[in-house]
């Protein structure tokens, strides 16, 4: 039943690209909407019956390859559904809109959907490495030096960080006979000596790191995420889509090894630090798509920061984290490719007056920022509001208010494009119209942001089954301080931002190929003694 | 015990992984940074091919198993696949690697991105 929503993207991909040579876009969307209805249909089924169990080639359970589909699973399926339809529309009217586009497109939505629901391992990585493929084809579509330079470090920085990840599998299969995830959870107490799980373990969370881009591993993101040619699609589809399987694979990943090893204390740092230097970094850019890909890192720590606290609360509100920051980060990288194409630039100081010219893409960004930095009303603030649950400890709750006060002040530097004079030039303003299908989509997912932000229990009742009350008393405190965050951040932006020296100096700070490749040895090498200075 | 038993495919697998990774390190030549990929992977394969391997056990293939020792088929499976894969994403990357090096004649990692990749 669950194998459908893999097999018939890639059916419809080899239909489009080997039988049709007319216009194939009618076809592909029409796939699309009717791969989000079985997908709805199947979420509508794990809310009502529970999880759905799907044992390939009819083997038992522990010896067949699984697709699992609870309802974490079932969730991200579906937003990757939904989304994957979204950008599809958006991209309707691109002129990059081939069939070669498409197939990679199809390509790529089966392999992450199968990357939610697959519970083997070795199957993970084959998903994992063949996606990383298609990525780094689409990140090069239009094959001009910087994209084809991209292109290539994305493949090679993942397509290693991949070897790893086999490695440690190869270390469980020897010590379990094993490769599904829940059969080794069920048997994982019985190891003998725990130490023996540590090399597993550090070679598998290398991985998921880097695709997540924890602090040190973070260097290739801004690279794949900012190339100039790329069509505004794929970055939307890399923040929203493809960052969340990493997340996803993080929470699979250490709740089987949870009764053995709990690192949460190193995770716990690892997410701030992150935080931390990707608002700094992404304060620091002039170019939007950076800034935005600065900002995606900044954003997962903190949902990192969400998981390691060890509470209920706070686990689920990361949770609903990446569910928000997949909506508000595809608006805004919908929104830059639709100000890239009316203003010809992407440059951060050069485009002002979008208020004006482009209203329907204004209140897109404004919805997008006002939900990223957890505007009260909006998605984020439920999520942010749940994560800050997680501990009691002042300096915890400190951390968290700089987080979002570094949110607030990329978010400003975003938000100074709004108004102003108009610098769009006469001729370009001529040559496209003021509303087109991309501006409508960009403002449906910025409507989206709002709508999960005031529903917001009742969708973490509705997706997840978690009940949280929100205390109305503390909701208003919240928003007041977010207001005071608001005004501080203000104060910054005039004072230091606007005046690019320091922060742009910083924001130019990168890893080199080599220099990426050893870090990811030395994070490797440090979880794993890390590790055994514990044990 | 003879010294050499020390040398067993799963030492050998884990050795021949960490010296692509040293490769992977330093070497700035992009063809080198394929090679040592290779290498790397090559470990990766030598190690679960080795896995739980007992000496005197025959493949389970095309004879009677009762009574024998059998080599658990499942590594061997997994690795035909992950070399495919492997192939693959080896022949794409010397795909990029060609159309970068005809077009524009670089051959070498740059040191940051606004370079983009520099020639000596």
């Amino acid at each position: 039943m669950l194998y459908w929503l893999i097999i018939i993207p890639i059916i419809i991909a080899v239909i489009n690209i080997g039988f049709i040579h007319r216009d194939s876009r009618n076809l592909i969307v029409g796939s699309q909407i009717g791969v989000t209805g079985y997908a709805s249909y199947l979420f509508y089924l794990v809310r009502q019956e529970g999880t759905i169990i799907d044992n390939m080639a009819g083997y038992p359970r522990g010896f067949a390859i699984t697709l699992y589909a609870d309802r974490i699973s079932m969730v991200l399926v579906w937003l990757t559904t939904l989304l994957f339809l979204g950008l599809l529309l958006y991209a309707y009217t691109g002129d990059y809109f081939s069939s070669q586009f498409g197939f990679l497109y199809l390509t790529l939505q089966s392999l992450i959907i199968g990357l939610f629901l697959s519970t083997d391992l070795f199957n993970i990585y084959v998903l994992l490495e063949v996606s990383t493929v298609v990525v780094a084809i689409l990140i090069m579509l239009m094959k001009d030096k910087q994209a084809v330079y991209d292109g290539m470090i994305f493949l090679f920085v993942s397509v290693i960080s991949s070897g790893f990840w086999l490695f440690g599998v190869g270390f469980l299969y020897r010590t379990f006979g094993y490769l599904d995830l829940h059969a080794i959870e069920e048997i994982i107490t019985e190891v003998e000596d725990p130490r023996s799980l540590i090399l597993p373990f550090a070679f598998m969370m290398t991985t998921i790191s880097l695709k997540i881009a924890l602090f040190p591993l973070s260097s290739w993101l801004p690279k794949a995420y900012g190339t100039p040619s790329a069509p505004p699609v794929i970055p939307a589809i890399l923040s929203g889509v493809y960052e969340t399987t990493g997340l996803y694979l993080f929470v699979r990943v250490s709740f089987m090894f949870a009764q053995v090893i709990e690192l949460n204390a190193f995770f716990l740092v690892i997410g701030f630090v992150t935080s931390i230097v990707g608002f700094v970094l992404a304060v620091g850019q002039n170019d939007l798509r950076l800034l935005l890909a600065y900002s995606t890192i900044s954003q997962v720590g903190l949902i990192i920061v969400g998981f390691s606290f060890g509470s209920e609360a706070s686990y689920w509100g990361s949770m609903y984290h990446m569910f928000a920051h997949s909506l508000f980060k595809t608006v805004l990288f919908l929104s830059v490719g639709v100000l890239t194409h009316h203003y010809g630039t992407r440059n951060i100081h050069s485009i002002r007056g979008v208020m004006k010219t482009l209203p329907v893409t204004g209140f897109a960004i404004i919805f997008g920022l006002l939900g990223i930095t957890g505007a009260p009303l909006f998605n984020g603030s439920i999520s942010k509001y749940m994560i800050s649950y997680g501990s009691d400890s002042p300096y915890i709750q400190l951390l968290l208010n700089l987080i979002n006060l570094g949110t607030l002040v990329y978010s400003m530097k975003f938000a100074a494009m709004l108004f102003g004079r108009n610098t769009m030039t006469d001729e370009l303003k001529e040559k496209n119209t003021v509303h087109d299908l991309p501006q409508w989509i960009a403002f449906a997912f910025g409507a989206l942001t709002l709508a999960s932000g005031i529903f917001g229990n009742f969708l973490l009742e509705f997706l997840y089954g978690y009940d949280f009350a929100i205390l109305p008393g503390e909701y208003l405190e919240k928003s007041f301080i977010y207001l005071l965050l608001m005004l501080a951040a203000f104060a910054i932006y005039r004072g230091w931002v606007r005046g690019r020296d320091l922060f742009s100096k910083i924001g130019y700070i990168e890893l080199s190929f080599n220099s990426m490749i050893t870090a990811q040895v030395i994070f490797f090498m440090g979880l794993v003694g890390y590790m055994y200075w514990l044990a | 015990m003879k010294p050499l038993d020390f040398i067993t495919g799963e030492i050998v697998g884990i050795l021949l992984f960490f010296i692509g990774l040293y490769g992977l390190m330093t070497k700035k030549t992009i063809v080198k940074t394929i090679m040592s990929m290779s290498i790397m992977e090559s470990g990766i394969f030598l190690f679960y091919i080795t896995i739980n391997y007992t000496s005197g056990s025959v493949p389970p293939i095309g004879q009677d198993l009762s009574g024998v020792n059998y080599v658990d088929p499942v590594p061997s499976a997994l690795m035909i696949t992950a070399i495919v894969i492997g192939i693959g994403v080896t022949a794409i990357g010397l795909t990029m690697f060609m159309h970068y090096k005809q077009k524009h004649g670089i051959t070498h990692w740059s040191r940051n991105r606004n370079q983009t990749g520099s020639e000596h």
